[in-house]
């Protein structure tokens, strides 16, 4: 089977018992890959009304037909599981060699079902599965834990959770090779499993249908690839966002209280390249080399790092953090020891609020003084919270949960969407990101859905809220959809004339079959909307839809925008309008005839296997 | 170097991303002193900023390359090489991919 490996591995951790499964070739061409693969797994495999961290909860690992191919960005892998954050889809991508040797044990998929009766390593290799002793690993970081297991597996790669996803943290990480696949709690349901890391290990080369036409097709993209459309990541990476989000006003800061940040020059991307980059590299099988490393140059210790917009944001501006070397440590330490840096910015962005507010007081968190700009505190806290050591207890609950246990109101200023803490993106100046925010089955996710590119594109006024914005907010989820399931990395998304048909040509050089644009574009419809489905049999209502109450309340307090405001009715206008162009109902449930026309209506009508 | 032009005849732009390490600087101020075209102005900056000519402005069409765009005042992000620079305008030139 060319592009696939044609097998999915099952592996029933209580008991070590595993067996392998063949797919329907329709399955494959239906979900791609990826992502959509791993959601049609999970949609299948978990049970109604699970607990996320239950053994009956699966935790999926899903390769993708460009995987294992010359075409560059492809490395990468996906992994589900119920959030243990959110409740719903829990869903995430990582990059790089671990992605290439999953691809070559044989197999297009693991799920993982059950929990080691006590703390293990799970060995793959195609025909042999293992479950080792992974008790002396314990209390290790993530990049301990690797390199400890890569010696015990030589020439495997290896996929570890740190102290966080051992004790339960709700925003828990699963490392691999230094990068993490970092949101919604993944980390966390490994850690229930008792899975301190995975070692894989394979030999199976990965068939194309045509390689002369591929690499044909992979040199354009690679020359488009070094091109203007992705300088930004070549040159500065990610955290080239900051400054200008700063300038145009979308920059949350102080836990998303002002929209521009008094140190953003000094935290800048483009201060961090000048004063402390210590290099750059690049995933495997990638010819962009967006990964950016920066050192500490402080009188401690030195450190170094890689830094993305995202935990630069999370752990500088929304935590009132200027100084680039507290921010570079803190980093560090959530890379260590397993931490989401959105999340645990976000929940002590939380924390902090409510220490102004009164809430909390330093004999709440034994003596650390939380207050925003304390390079101090956040440095002492997170450890706290990946060990659940005291204050570290409520905040590795996530804000929401946090925010319940503190109660107060202090709801008002727990900053997520279905449990989930917003990234560095203020929806109050980006009314399309807004809409994308409030509607996404993963909770506020800037990669699921890339409906800021139409605030930042010129073609819509930026700060209006109207219905039309419905479809421009489902067609980026879409997109989204199918480069998460093909892979290709989005930040080549600007390298096609034509994505749609020139996606659809590579996967029929790679897999022989036959795929048109629209329907490619379809196939994304379908994983979105098989996320739906799978939240809605966890409970979603359409009160689930919506932004934290900051949003809908108070106006912007500072930069061009101050004064703008997002209004409950302007979003539920919005939203509406998202519904109408997903065929949806107006309360955002989807039709049978919705059902059949993407292939869904059987899929959604048979129980889970389990 | 046009860096004192008073600032109601000028169009200040602030570099930021690749635009600023190429140009190596900052910020650079152009004369105006009538309404300008993004064009016209984007004419101006490459022949005041020659690093930034081919890279990120394609002088001859007077457009940005793919991967730039511009913003007026912090709030409009300007798609058209027609919308319109007054003096005392300030620009930001920036990457237009925001993800990450």
């Amino acid at each position: 089977m060319d592009g696939y490996q044609g097998k999915v591995l099952q592996v029933e951790l209580s008991t070590g018992r595993w067996w392998e499964e063949e797919l329907p070739e329709a399955v494959y061409r239906a979900f791609i890959g990826g992502i959509g693969l791993g959601t049609y797994l999970l949609y299948r495999h978990c049970p109604r009304g699970a607990d996320p961290l239950a053994p009956g909860s699966p935790l999926v690992l899903a390769s993708a037909p460009f995987v294992g191919t010359a075409i560059t960005t492809s490395a990468k892998y996906a992994v589900l599981a119920k959030s243990p954050l959110t409740g719903f889809i829990g869903d995430s991508l990582s990059s790089s060699h671990l992605a290439l040797e999953l691809k070559r044990t044989g197999y297009d998929a693991v799920v993982l079902t059950g929990a080691c009766p006590d703390w293990s390593v799970l060995v793959i290799r195609e025909g042999q599965v293992e479950l080792r002793d992974g008790r002396h690993l314990l209390g290790l970081d993530t990049w301990a834990t690797e390199q400890a297991v890569r010696r015990e597996v030589p020439g495997g790669r290896t996929a570890a959770i740190g102290p966080a996803g051992e004790h339960g943290v709700r925003f828990a990480t699963i490392s691999n090779d230094g990068r993490h696949a970092g949101r919604t709690g993944i980390g966390t349901v490994m850690g229930a499993k008792r899975l301190k890391a995975i070692a894989v290990q394979g030999k199976r080369a990965v068939q194309v249908a045509d390689r002369a036409g591929l690499l044909r097709a992979n040199r354009a993209l690679i020359a488009r690839s070094n091109g203007p459309a992705t300088a930004k990541y070549r040159e500065l990476g990610t955290p080239a966002n900051l400054l200008a989000f700063d300038r145009v006003g979308v920059l949350p800061s102080h836990n998303f209280q002002r929209a521009t940040f008094d140190g953003a020059e000094q935290i800048s991307g483009e201060e961090l390249h000048r004063l402390h980059l210590a290099r750059t590299v690049g995933c495997a099988s990638c010819t962009v080399g967006c990964e950016h490393l920066y050192r500490t140059l402080d009188a401690a210790e030195e450190t170094a790092t890689r830094l993305e917009y995202e935990t630069l944001f999370a752990l500088g501006p929304l935590l009132g953090l200027a100084d680039p070397n507290a921010v570079i440590r803190a980093a560090r330490l959530c890379d260590l020891l397993g931490l989401d840096s959105i999340s645990a910015g976000g929940t002590i962005a939380w924390a902090m609020e409510c220490c102004e507010r009164g809430l909390l007081t330093p004999a709440d968190s034994g003596g650390i003084d939380l207050r925003f700009g304390s390079a101090e505190a956040v440095l002492a806290v997170l450890p706290l919270i990946a060990r659940r050591e005291g204050i570290g207890a409520l905040l590795a609950e996530g804000s929401r949960r946090a925010a319940a246990v503190v109660a107060g109101g202090s709801h008002a200023w727990a900053l997520h969407v279905k449990g989930l803490e917003l990234p560095g993106y203020e929806p109050r100046g980006l009314k399309t990101l807004a809409l994308g925010f409030a509607v996404s089955p993963r909770g506020a996710c800037h990669n699921r859905s890339a409906a800021y590119e139409a605030d930042f594109s010129g073609q819509v006024d930026r700060f209006k809220a109207e219905a039309g914005r419905g479809p421009l907010a489902a067609r980026s989820e879409d997109l989204a959809a199918v480069l998460d399931s093909l892979v290709l990395c989005k930040f080549i998304r600007k390298c096609f004339d034509d994505l749609y048909a020139e996606a659809a040509e590579m996967y029929r050089l790679v897999t022989g079959w036959p795929m048109r644009a629209d329907e490619l574009r379809l196939a994304g419809e379908r994983i979105t909307t098989l996320k739906k489905l799978f939240n809605v049999r966890a409970g979603w209502t359409r009160a689930d839809d919506t932004l934290p109450s900051r949003c809908l309340s108070e106006p912007l307090a500072d930069g061009p925008g101050a004064g703008e405001r997002l209004t409950q009715a302007e979003l539920d206008l919005m939203i509406a309008g998202y519904y109408a162009a997903r065929g949806w109902t107006p309360d955002g449930l989807v039709p049978a005839e919705n059902l059949r026309a993407l292939g869904l209506d059987e899929l959604a009508a048979v129980p889970a296997v389990f | 170097m046009i860096a004192n032009a008073a600032a109601d005849q000028a169009v200040r732009v602030e570099l930021l991303g690749p635009a600023r390490i190429l140009a190596g600087r900052k910020e650079l101020s152009l004369p105006v002193d009538r309404e300008l075209t993004v064009g016209e102005v984007l004419s101006l900056l490459a022949h005041h900023c020659p690093a930034l000519a081919g890279p990120v402005v394609d002088a001859q069409r007077q457009t940005l390359t793919a991967g730039y765009i511009l913003n007026r005042n912090g709030r409009d992000f300007l798609s058209s090489p027609d919308a319109l620079i007054r003096p005392g305008d300030r620009l930001l030139l920036l990457a237009s991919s925001a993800g990450g």
